[in-house]
Formats: C-alpha cells, sequence, structure tokens
C-alpha cells in the first residue's frame, strides 16, 4: 500500500482534510512535522493549504526556509510524486520545484467558491483518471492566487504540456487562467483549487477523488518524461 | 519606592480617577467597604473594569435571569466561556455569540477580527474543536462612505481572521438600517464539537497548583476596552484609537491547537481565555469558580516591551492568551508542550487556600482583593423602564406601484445576495460543510459521523421596536424556523442583546419586554439559553440603535445524508404555508415608505410556531418535501425573488391575498417546495417553479418581472454599493 | 551594530493590484496630479555587523533566500545609524 507524507507547517489548516482524501484514495497517510529532515519511507509527498507560518511576509516564504524543505525536493528529485495545494502550490513555487509564483488576487479580497475547471492535461500521473479537456468542480478558497510567470516561462510551461489545470471562469487574475502546473519531469503538481473538499456530492462535489485515486495507484515506472 | 510611578489613593479620591475608568462615586465607595481602605491605583483599575456592564451585567441581570436555562440536552448552561449541550453518542456541541461592536466602529478590520479570535478562545477553552463560525452585521445604509468603509473593514476583518484559523465561516445575516449609523454592530457566533468527558471549567483549585501563563506577550493593547465597550460612542472615540487589540490568528492557531493538547492532559485543573478585561478577569473569576485565592508574580509574565506595570498588565486586552491552572509538579510539562508550539507560556502564580487575590511584582504587592465579592458584589441597577405608547397608523399600501417597491426591496442590500461579503470567507475548510453562507443556516457534519449541526443566527430588531414583547418572541421564533428549515431539531440558543443606553427609560424598557418576551419563546420552542453576551450604549451622535437582540441556535440532524442529492427544479410546486395577515409594523415596505417604525402590536402564537415548524421539519427529513424557507424581510415577494434569482428558476403563482399583502410580514409563515398535490396542513398551493419568467398573481396586483431582471437586481444590490473607490 | 532598512517592491513588470486600486481612489479624490503608486514593504532589523562589505553580503543573501520572491519582487536596502546599545 502507498504511503504519503502530508507536512504540517504552523499554520496548515487543510491537514486534515488532505489526509482523510489521501485514506479515502485507499492510500496510508500519516502527518509529518516541518521540523522534519527526512521524507525517507514515503511514497510521495502533500503539501496542505493553510496560511503556513501565519502567511506574514509572503504566503509560503518561511515554509521555503523550513527543515523539511530539502527532504521535500530530495523526495521530488527522486521521482515521488509531490502535490502541493493551495498554500501547498505557493510553497512549491517558493521553493522553486515549479516555476512563477502566486501574487495577490486582482480584486485584491479572499475568494472562496466551488469553481468550475478545466482539465488541461490529464496525462500526468495525478490526471489520468480524467478526460482530457474535462470540466470539473473543485472549491477555491486564497488571497493569493494569482498566477504569474513571465512570457517565456508561460511558452516554456505551454510547448511541456505543464498547464494541467485552467479555470472556466478566472477568479483572480491568474496569467492565461492557470489554475494549476506540474513540473517538466511530471511529478510535481501545483495547484490553488482543492481537490481534497471535493470527494462527495454531499458535500457539493465528488470531482476531487480520481486526482488521489490516481496518485495512489502510481508506480515508479510509470512517470513519464515529457 | 514603588518601581512605577502612578497616582496615589488621594490622587484617585481627589480627582476622582475612579469615574474615568466608568465607575461612580457609590461604586468607589462600596470598593473602599470591600477592602476596609481606599484602593490603590491597580485595584481601582481591578475593580472598574470587573464592574463594567461588558464583564458584570450590573444593567442586565435581572433580564437575563427569566431566560430558561436547563433542558435534557443541557450539560453546562450560561456562566462558562459557552454552553454546551448533548447530541448523543457522548458528543456534545458547544457554542455562543458574542458583540464586538464598540471596536468595531473605531477600527472595523481588528474589531472583527478579534471579536472572532475571542469567541473562537472561548469555545476551545471549554474543550471543543470548532467546526463552524457564524456572523450578525449591521451597518447604516451603503449609500454612505462610512457605512461602505465599515462593511469592507469588517468583511475581510472575519475572514482575516477566520480563514486563516481555518475554521469555516458557514452562515450569517446582515441588515442595513440608518439606525446603525456610526454604530455598527459585529456579533461573532463560534460552534464547536467534543466529547462529553473532556468538558473544561475555568477554576482554580488546590492550594500550590500553578498557574501557566500562554500566548502573545502582553503589551499595552486595549487598556480598558471592556469599560470602553460599554461607553456609548462619542467624537472622542476617535482618540480612544489606541484602545484597540490587534488579532494574530497565526498566534491563535497555534493556540487553540496547543489548548486542545493541553486539554488532554489529567494534570489540567482550569483554564480560561484572557478576553475582555484580560489576565484581571480570567484570574479572579478562576479564583471565584473555584472557592480560592490566587497570587501572581506580574514581573514573570512574558511582555513585548520594557516598564508595562501591574495595572497596565493587568487590564491588557492583548490578544491569543489563555491561563491555565494545573497540578503542582506537572507545569514543566504544560510548559515543553508550549515550547513544541512555539508559543510563550510560564509559570505565574499559584492558588492558594486564602480567599484572596494578590499581585506581586518583584516582591512588591500591588493588589490584594478578596476574590468573591469581587465578583458576586457587583453592583445590579435596577432601573424605570417607560413603554412608549403605541401608535394608531393605519398603513396602506394598496395605491402603491407594487412592481416599483418590489424592485426596490429585492434589489436592496438588506434582502439581496450576500456574495459580495460570503465569498471572502473560507466556507469549505475542514471538508465538512454541506450547507455553506449564501442561502439559509449553515450545516456543518461531525467529522466520522453521518451527524450534522445546523446553525443559524438571526435578528430582527424593526419588530422589537414596534412591539418588544412580541418582537422578542418573533427573533427567536425566526432563528428557530431557520433551523427546523435544515430538517434540524432545535437544541438550544444562545443570545446578544444589542441595545441602547439602559439609562434611557424607553431603552430600558425595550430590554424589559423584549427580553421576556424571548424568554417566553424559549420555553415554547424547547431552546433554552446556555450562553450570551450583553452590549448596551450603543448610541451614535444623535440616537440609540434598534433594539437589536440576536439570536444564534444549534439543531440536530441524525443522519445528514437525506440531504444528498435533495435539490429543486422547474415543475416543482410552490405552497405558502400560514395565514397571511396585513402585518406592516417593523416591515420593510414601511421602511421604504413610510421611513419610520410604527409602534403597534405584533403577534405570534409560539404553540402553533412550535407545531407547525415541527411538522414541516418531519416532512423534510422523511422526503415528503424538497424545500423549507421561511418568510421573513419583505415579506412573500422578496422571499419568491431570492429563492427564483439563487436557485436559477422563475416562478408563476397566483395568491388569493390583497396585492400589498405581498410584503406583510406576520410570524410562522413559510414557501415550502414539494411534487404538486400534497396535503400540508395550513397550507395552499400558490404555483409553479418555471424555467423563466417571474410572475406573482393576487386579487387586485400583478407583479411580473424577467427571471433575469430579478437576479441582476438581487445579486447586484451590494455590489452596486461598492463599485466606487471611497 | 548597524539599523538596516530593507525596502521590498513588485517588480516593474508584475502588475500592483494595490498601487491600482490606490491610483483609482486617489483619483476620485481629485489628485490625477499622482500616478504610478506601487505598493511594497519596509522591513528595519538590527545587524551585528559594521563592515558594509559584510553587511552587504549577508542582506543580499537574506533577502533572495527568505525577504523576497525573487520570480516578481524587487529591494534595495540602506544602512541606517548605529543602534545605540
Amino acid at each position: 500500500m502507498k504511503k504519503f507524507a502530508v507536512i504540517q507547517f504552523p499554520g496548515s489548516n487543510c491537514d486534515r482534510d488532505l489526509l482523510n482524501a489521501a485514506l479515502k484514495a485507499g492510500a496510508e497517510a500519516e502527518f509529518v512535522d516541518y521540523r522534519a529532515a527526512s521524507l525517507a519511507g514515503y511514497d510521495g509527498v502533500l503539501i496542505p493549504g493553510g496560511f503556513s507560518f501565519g502567511d506574514y511576509l509572503r504566503s509560503g516564504a518561511m515554509a521555503a526556509v523550513a527543515p523539511v524543505t530539502k527532504a521535500i525536493k530530495e523526495a521530488a528529485e527522486a521521482g515521488k510524486p509531490v502535490l502541493g495545494i493551495c498554500n501547498g502550490f505557493q510553497i512549491l513555487t517558493e521553493i522553486g520545484l515549479l516555476p512563477g509564483a502566486l501574487i495577490f488576487n486582482d480584486q485584491h479580497t479572499f475568494i472562496s467558491r466551488d469553481e468550475s475547471l478545466k482539465i488541461a492535461n490529464s496525462e500526468t500521473l495525478f490526471t489520468r483518471g480524467y478526460g482530457q479537456g474535462e470540466d470539473v468542480v473543485y472549491p477555491v478558497a486564497h488571497g493569493e492566487g494569482h498566477y504569474y510567470c513571465d512570457d517565456a516561462t508561460y511558452e516554456k510551461l505551454k510547448a511541456h504540456n505543464q498547464i494541467v489545470l485552467t479555470y472556466n471562469e478566472n477568479p483572480n487574475g491568474s496569467r492565461n487562467d492557470i489554475a494549476g502546473i506540474i513540473n517538466e519531469r511530471g511529478n510535481v503538481l501545483g495547484m490553488m483549487p482543492h481537490p481534497e473538499r471535493a470527494l462527495e456530492t454531499l458535500l457539493g462535489s465528488d470531482d476531487g477523488l480520481k486526482l488521489f485515486e490516481e496518485m495512489t495507484k502510481w508506480e515508479a515506472n510509470h512517470v513519464q518524461i515529457h | 519606592m514603588s518601581r512605577f510611578i502612578e497616582p496615589t489613593t488621594e490622587d484617585i479620591r481627589n480627582q476622582k480617577l475612579y469615574a474615568e475608568m466608568g465607575l461612580t462615586d457609590a461604586e468607589y465607595d462600596k470598593v473602599i467597604d470591600i477592602l476596609g481602605r481606599e484602593p490603590n491605583y491597580t485595584e481601582i483599575g481591578i475593580f472598574s473594569v470587573m464592574w463594567s456592564e461588558h464583564c458584570s451585567y450590573k444593567h442586565s441581570k435581572p433580564f437575563l435571569k427569566q431566560f430558561p436555562t436547563s433542558g435534557d440536552r443541557v450539560l453546562m448552561g450560561p456562566g462558562e466561556g459557552a454552553g454546551v449541550v448533548d447530541i448523543g453518542d457522548n458528543q456534545a456541541v458547544v457554542f455562543k455569540v458574542e458583540s464586538h461592536n464598540h471596536p468595531s466602529a473605531v477600527e472595523p478590520y481588528q474589531g472583527a477580527a478579534t471579536g472572532v479570535g475571542g469567541i473562537i478562545r472561548d469555545i476551545v477553552s471549554i474543550g471543543a474543536r470548532p467546526i463552524g463560525l457564524l456572523n450578525s452585521l449591521r451597518f447604516g445604509e451603503l449609500t454612505e462612505a462610512n457605512n461602505r468603509r465599515l462593511l469592507r473593514g469588517v468583511v475581510s476583518g472575519i475572514g482575516g481572521y477566520g480563514n486563516c484559523i481555518g475554521i469555516p465561516t458557514v452562515s450569517g445575516e446582515v441588515e442595513f438600517d440608518p439606525s446603525y449609523d456610526g454604530n455598527p454592530l459585529v456579533n461573532a457566533m463560534c460552534v464547536g464539537v467534543m466529547d462529553h468527558d473532556k468538558v473544561q471549567k475555568g477554576t482554580a483549585k488546590g492550594a500550590g497548583n500553578k498557574v501557566i501563563y500562554v500566548g502573545l506577550k502582553t503589551g499595552r493593547d486595549g487598556i480598558h476596552g471592556a469599560t470602553f465597550a460599554s461607553e456609548e460612542l462619542s467624537e472622542e472615540s476617535e482618540s480612544k484609537r489606541p484602545s484597540v487589540q490587534i488579532g494574530d490568528p497565526f498566534t491563535g492557531k497555534k493556540l487553540m491547537e496547543s489548548t486542545l493538547a493541553a486539554i488532554d492532559q489529567p494534570e489540567l485543573v482550569g483554564i480560561q481565555d484572557m478576553g475582555a478585561a484580560g489576565l484581571t478577569s480570567s484570574s479572579s473569576e478562576m479564583a471565584a469558580k473555584g472557592e480560592a485565592g490566587m497570587n501572581l508574580y506580574l514581573d514573570q509574565v512574558p511582555v513585548r516591551e520594557e516598564g508595562i506595570s501591574p495595572y497596565e498588565m493587568m487590564l491588557s486586552e492583548t490578544q491569543e492568551r489563555m491561563l491555565l491552572v494545573v497540578e503542582d509538579g506537572t507545569e514543566q510539562k504544560f510548559l515543553d508542550m508550549f515550547e513544541d508550539f512555539e508559543l510563550d507560556a510560564a509559570v505565574i502564580g499559584e492558588v492558594t487556600d486564602s480567599d484572596r487575590l494578590k499581585l506581586y511584582y518583584e516582591d512588591e504587592l500591588y493588589a490584594d482583593i478578596p476574590v468573591q465579592p469581587l465578583s458576586d458584589e457587583a453592583p445590579v441597577y435596577i432601573l424605570e423602564g417607560e413603554k412608549p405608547e403605541t401608535d394608531e397608523k393605519v398603513h396602506d399600501y394598496s395605491k402603491e406601484d407594487l412592481n416599483r417597491v418590489f424592485d426596490e426591496l429585492a434589489g436592496h442590500p438588506t434582502h439581496g445576495s450576500k456574495r459580495y461579503i460570503y465569498e471572502q470567507y473560507d466556507n469549505q475548510v475542514g471538508s465538512n460543510t454541506v450547507q455553506k453562507s449564501g442561502f439559509g443556516s449553515g450545516i456543518v457534519r461531525v467529522e466520522g459521523t453521518q451527524k450534522a449541526i445546523a446553525m443559524a443566527i438571526d435578528g430582527k430588531s424593526r419588530y422589537v421596536y414596534a412591539d418588544p414583547y412580541n418582537g422578542g418572541k418573533e427573533v427567536v421564533a425566526q432563528t428557530f424556523r431557520s433551523i427546523i428549515a435544515t430538517g434540524a431539531e432545535p437544541l438550544a440558543m444562545t443570545d446578544c442583546l444589542n441595545y441602547g443606553s439602559p439609562e434611557n427609560p424607553e431603552i430600558y424598557s425595550q430590554l424589559e419586554e423584549s427580553t421576556k418576551g424571548m424568554a417566553e419563546a424559549c420555553r415554547a420552542l424547547a431552546t433554552p439559553v446556555v450562553s450570551g453576551n450583553v452590549s448596551l450604549y450603543n448610541e451614535n451622535r444623535t440616537a440609540s440603535i434598534l433594539p437589536s437582540p440576536v439570536i444564534g441556535m444549534v439543531g440536530l440532524i441524525e443522519d445528514v445524508n437525506f440531504m444528498d442529492g435533495l435539490s429543486i427544479g422547474a415543475g416543482d410546486a410552490l405552497y405558502l404555508v400560514g395565514e397571511t395577515e396585513k402585518s406592516f409594523a417593523g416591515s420593510q415596505i414601511e421602511k421604504l415608505i413610510d421611513d419610520e417604525v410604527s409602534k403597534q402590536v405584533r403577534g405570534i402564537d409560539l404553540e402553533l410556531e412550535y407545531s407547525r415548524g415541527m411538522d414541516l421539519r418531519r416532512r423534510l427529513t422523511e422526503g415528503d418535501i424538497r424545500k423549507i424557507s421561511p418568510l421573513g424581510r419583505g415579506g412573500i415577494a422578496v422571499k419568491l425573488a431570492q429563492l427564483a434569482a439563487f436557485h436559477g428558476l422563475g416562478v408563476d403563482v397566483s395568491v388569493d391575498i390583497d396585492g400589498e399583502d405581498l410584503f406583510a410580514e406576520n410570524a410562522s409563515r413559510y414557501i415550502i417546495v414539494a411534487d404538486a398535490g400534497k396535503e400540508i396542513k395550513d397550507a395552499v398551493e400558490i404555483g409553479r417553479l418555471t424555467e423563466e419568467g417571474f410572475r406573482i398573481k393576487t386579487r387586485d396586483a400583478e407583479i411580473s418581472r424577467d427571471l433575469a431582471e430579478v437576479a441582476e437586481a438581487w445579486e447586484g444590490a451590494i455590489p452596486k454599493c461598492m463599485t466606487s473607490v471611497d | 551594530m548597524k539599523k538596516v532598512e530593507l525596502k521590498v517592491t513588485l517588480q516593474q513588470q508584475v502588475l500592483d493590484t494595490q498601487g491600482e486600486a490606490l491610483n483609482r481612489a486617489v483619483h476620485e479624490l481629485g489628485h490625477d496630479e499622482i500616478s504610478n503608486i506601487r505598493v511594497g514593504k519596509i522591513l528595519y532589523f538590527d545587524i551585528d555587523e559594521t563592515e558594509a562589505d559584510n553587511i552587504d553580503r549577508i542582506v543580499k543573501s537574506l533577502s533572495e533566500r527568505l525577504f523576497t520572491n525573487t520570480v516578481i519582487e524587487t529591494y534595495e536596502y540602506t544602512i541606517l545609524d548605529e543602534v545605540s546599545e
């Protein structure tokens, strides 16, 4: 059985939700403290949403220099799947595992709503369960979710098919409606929307479950190099 | 020679320094009686905050005593940080509402944020994990720039705190009325869930047990905030800005998690939040409840800056702090735990077997006060109320252009969509939110179970102003209706009494009459009061606010899965439950056309309210009907507009009443959505939900609109006011 | 011991939404003479070091590692007075 690490920073607040999502998808999952030096023994890493270190200074800035960061980079290096959601996405850009940055929403207010999204790349280890171009609903809840990158980076993202998720109705001003991107190697995914909040129709949508199920099914030899 | 330069006992007496702190001459004399000598500066400061309205309820105690506070499910009633109610399976729901009106008027962002932080700590200090936040807000009309500024600040403050700490804000209600110009109301409610056997009390027992301080370092924030909250707002309030405290949700989150961990330790004796009046109220109340004394060594208190005097330390309202009493010898274990959470913590005193609160700073004694009289002998004032004359006004809107009235009301911020507000709140963190803000009560599942807690908050101040006694009943009944509309069984309630100055006889009478009505409704609807808060002196430069009791209520849904897939659609039948009466005193059409509230009797039959509500609730959970929507402000017409716009469905109905009665606001009525041809007690089928169009026919008039127009008016009600950059 | 003032602002090509909103507000107040508002942060800290080269090395290293996100932000710093001890 796959075993995932759910990283807990002070101020993380979607940590339990993410752990429950992994369990529901059939994986084992454990919380790992941000002071941990190693993630050996885990088959993948989940970085939850929330306000790590209060989002003080800049979202994800202080998490990016926490001890566990080195271990997250090693896991990514080893080809293990790494998923960062919301604040987790912000942290992945801060530590340089994903390009670009997340800046304030254009309207400068927090936005929380059910968001209609498009699966722009259904060939990643996370999204193979979806159809190409399929519409899904995941909630969003963020104040700094505007995805920013320069033209060169955007061209590169496009060329390598790294844009995984796009907004159908852009809620924050993100460049080209980008909601989630993957690294070139295809094992590090960051997204602002919350698939871990979309696991049951009773709560509004179960569109997110497949993402965790695919991540759980993943085998090392399946990793695609783009 | 003292380390701190402070006024002497003579200065306090001769210059009447106690008066600046909000104490009267008689209260000062009573302090001398209790101490057997004149109080020093630290001591008079302590008495002034403990005897403020906020801490002592000196004008409201007799009214609060009317409320029923016990019931089969009540595990802990008022008196502690929050009420506790059984929900079966050894679990309990914990909840309370509290006001932060005055701080929000002065600094809306921080005022609202610290209001949310404070109510969360109340719930956590009982031992519960918060699962939902709600708020009730009142502002003046959004045509005024200052009210827009206050709305922006308050909403971002509520979101700023709640979103960061990670508790979903799942419901709320907002009203815009000129009576709140310059004196907004910000009432925050928190609901938590816990196991029965973990219920904590704020008590200090066992001589030698240690007192631990944990949380943010103490600064000079909010000195005299509790007395500030009990004063009328004036031009001077602007200059009182330093009184406003700063919230730190990041530390609040760490404090919440560490407190919940501390509560699992058997060596914890008692715990209390340091809220209003900070260290003073937490230490003295804990000692009073434990029938013990306490020595505090204030030089041990973690501080943000040098030179904070005992007086300032005791009165500081620095946020994000808790006071714990732990068994002697186990203090290091707790300190280590807090260290792991990266929080400041220190042993600052011990429980004694005397009955005195003694405060030391480097071996010098700064206060020596008997504990019981400080809390028990706070003055209680019973004043004379004066009921205003009822007026004979006859409401006749039969000549009005009802389509115009409809457009005005459906597009008014009070009735329009609150999306602008609730989209700034994280509604779903925790992944158990079954029904979020937008339309009706919040519903949050109890993690790992099929159970869910329905939670609602409501207030109807125009009804209370029109008829305080029956209006008081209606406020409770309205909240009851919101709860039964989810299919939940109403369990218990909490109240926040927001009124003007009790020294004004008409206001005093409003308090007297409305609380009497509320108490009757609580009994009739089987919803005892388990916690509450009072906010008096809500006055702006020219007038008092409308009497604004706000009710928070929770209900239990045994199996929430009945809601999965529950939806309504075109073709469904609409029913009107309850007789419509020509009840216009306190209504929104009256506000629009007459611009004032007439003081007239409003009627409500509480027995009918209860039986009707419980019957509808049962039908919903059994799948017999698909939606219950209680009628409120703006009557039938506004409710149908909201229903249509929210669901994107048209309506085509015909009601056998006069046209003006579409805007009547008598109690105990609902719109129901179900299959056609149902037998529902006291109900008439009035029409259908449709794909498009919006048409309401009556005996003598018709409201006819495009669905798109109605939706646009409703959606745009607040955004259209907020477009200009203030 | 020196006191350092570090200014962090968004890079010129990054849209500063807060600055834009302020621009609009200032114009609504009738001050059309004002334009190009950019909003940033200032950090003040004491540094137990007096050599300008060493201060430069430390401040630059921390600015690029933590104080700023070099993808979107830029910084400049000034060494202020001696801190009295």
